[in-house]
């Protein structure tokens, strides 16, 4: 039994009733009863799988070529076929999922961290740092992603780190702006005025107000970021200008399968079937993300 | 609103100035050195050659001056010499842009017709399977990749149909519309998902407004309401994301031009990279900048005339 303030007594289940749930609480719970966050979850942890244990799960060696066995239809022993080499499709498949997972999260990852820096100190700071961030935002903004991206490749050379570098100098404005936008709104609203008014210090502020309201936005916008990021890449293998052959990567394994599309076409649905699926439950997890950690949507 | 206009041209200046200064930067960074990329044709040179052609060209000078003459000549139509071709760049492009321009508003059209019906349609059917339906068909649009959508359109309605070419560019309007059919329905996927998702919410926000539901309330006919009342004012969310997403459409041509074999600037500035055609990449890039700019000062233009509230700010 437990007395409360008002003194009466109350069993330990009324006090757990009454008692307001934490955001993380209502956040965590609202994300656990979403059917789509779990189907993306369900989803991406069988990627994540496929490409930690790739050795272990693919049937064959991805690079091993097999010239008696080239351009074979699928079959029992090759469950979408072999390639112009005699590679097995199936195994590529399974190694891609490590590259295009390891593509999209560390791209995701070092360009939201890039952008929450340099948008918090243009929205906190203002005055000329403001000014030269945002600047370089707006001309970046005015170029298209590819496009851009086509010709940092140019400067760094076709390869897949270059490809990954060329993304994450480009996408990291995504994050600025929203960082910048978020905190220029928040420091005019009252409670941080208010903290202000009772004598709180800037790290005060910064710490303990500010980053956990921009927190959860960036988090859905980076999870969103992923999907962005693996598109991204498969579109730039598929022109040569990311991941080189032999590599197993589903973009460059699509600009492979062309010229083997009308007695393959197999080769060419798979690849693309599996970005789908992997940018599907991304999106799937980022849209319960927001639900559940967007408090201005929440009724 | 003439000085709302003449405001928003001043704001470009900085812009087309950061925009220069930045493929200006490009043509610098990108490596190789441009006269031995020149003459890689021709006979060795010796290097007091190469040292003067690279005075002629005005190599040797310092970057202020190299940037300053880059920008007068651009303002004279002069982007160089392609490498690969031996014609100047400006005629490269303006040869390819009309198709990448023809490719890009027959995608944006595309998508406006199937997406705006689905939008809105969900939205007045809030919370019913059609409104599902509209929003499952709209995460697919947002998660398949264009260049993917593409192969299997050319696999399903080129190879095993046999209905429409898979590869290049009809010569007769007839074989042009053909031929223009797959790569820009393959576009506009790009628009689509995320379209049909402003249509929508853009709706439903509208709808939720006090002047619609005094409408219902003085008993006038729910499809006047929602025609009439509501969706001229839910458009103009839509036409600020189709103008904001013209970038990544653009971005999408580089890619489908490349899919389709269609002959715009997308694949130009693509199959110049494999080329080492540095100066038709930079310039290409200059153009879908300017494309882009170009449009979004045209949308800010249009609003002063379709949206009273910004005319009389």
């Amino acid at each position: 039994m437990a007395e409360n303030i008002v003194g009466l007594a109350a069993d330990a289940e009324v006090v757990e009733l009454i008692r307001p749930k934490s955001f993380s609480y209502i956040a965590f719970h609202q994300f656990i009863r979403n059917g789509r966050s779990i189907l993306g979850l369900s989803v991406l942890l069988v990627l994540v799988l496929a490409a930690v244990f790739a050795e272990e799960i693919a049937p064959y060696d991805p690079y091993k070529t097999n010239y008696s066995n080239v351009k074979q239809p699928p079959s029992a022993e090759h469950f979408i076929g072999t390639d112009e080499l005699g590679r097995d499709s199936f195994s590529r498949l399974i190694y891609g999922a490590r590259i295009s997972l390891a593509i999209g999260f560390l791209v995701s990852s070092i360009s939201t961290t890039i952008g929450v820096i340099l948008g918090a100190a243009a929205g906190y700071f203002g005055g000329a740092i403001d000014m030269i961030i945002m600047r370089i935002v707006d001309v970046m903004m005015a170029f298209p992603l590819l496009v851009l991206a086509i010709a940092l490749v140019a400067v760094f050379g076709p390869s897949q780190d270059n490809m990954m570098l060329a993304l994450i100098c480009l996408i990291w404005i995504w994050p600025a702006r929203l960082v910048r936008g978020m905190i220029l709104s928040l420091r005019e609203t009252e409670f941080i005025v208010g903290a202000k008014a009772v004598g709180a210090t800037e790290i005060t502020i910064i710490f303990r107000h500010i980053l956990p309201n921009v927190f959860p936005i960036v988090v859905v916008q980076a999870s969103f970021l992923v999907a962005e990021a693996i598109l991204a890449a498969a579109a730039l293998s598929y022109l040569g200008l990311g991941a080189q052959p032999p590599k197993a990567e589903w973009g460059s394994m699509l600009s492979n399968a062309k010229e083997l599309m009308r007695i393959l076409p197999v080769m060419s649905i798979a690849p693309g079937v599996a970005i789908m699926v992997t940018v599907l439950a991304n999106n799937f997890i980022g849209d319960a993300l927001r639900d559940a950690l967007d408090p201005t949507l929440r009724n | 609103m003439k000085k709302y206009i003449i405001r928003r041209l001043i704001l470009m200046i900085p812009l087309v100035f950061g925009v220069t200064t930045l493929t200006f930067a490009l043509i610098h960074l990108i490596p190789g050195d441009p006269v031995e990329l020149m003459m890689s044709n021709a006979r060795q040179l010796t290097q007091e050659e190469i040292e003067r052609i690279r005075d002629k060209l005005g190599l040797n000078d310092p970057l202020p001056l190299q940037y300053v003459r880059y920008l007068t000549n651009l303002l004279q139509g002069d982007m160089g010499i392609s490498v690969r071709s031996r014609s100047p760049v400006s005629y490269e492009i303006a040869q390819r842009l009309p198709d990448t321009i023809i490719l890009a508003v027959s995608s944006i059209m595309l998508a406006l017709v199937f997406a705006l019906p689905i939008g809105i349609l969900s939205a007045l059917k809030r919370g019913t399977w059609v409104d599902t339906a509209a929003m499952t068909f709209a995460l697919f649009g947002v998660s398949i990749p264009a260049f993917w959508f593409g192969i299997m359109l050319m696999l399903i309605f080129g190879l095993y149909l046999d209905w429409l070419p898979t590869v290049g560019q009809g010569k007769t309007p007839i074989e042009f519309t053909r031929s223009l059919i797959l790569p820009s329905v393959t576009l506009s996927l790009i628009l689509l998902g995320l379209v049909t998702r402003v249509a929508r919410s853009s709706m439903l926000e509208v709808l939720s407004l006090d002047y619609v539901r005094t409408a219902h309330a003085k008993g006038m006919g729910a499809r006047r309401v929602n025609f009439r009342h509501a969706l001229p004012n839910a458009l103009i969310p839509i036409l600020t994301i189709v103008s904001g997403q013209f970038a990544t459409l653009l971005g999408g041509t580089v890619v489908i031009e490349k899919v389709f074999g269609w002959p715009g600037i997308g694949r130009l500035a693509v199959d110049a990279i494999f080329a080492r055609d540095y100066l038709i990449v930079t310039n290409t890039v200059l153009v879908f900048a300017t494309m882009v700019i170009l449009v979004n000062l045209a949308t800010d233009i249009l609003y002063t005339y379709i949206d009273p509230r910004i005319r009389f700010q």
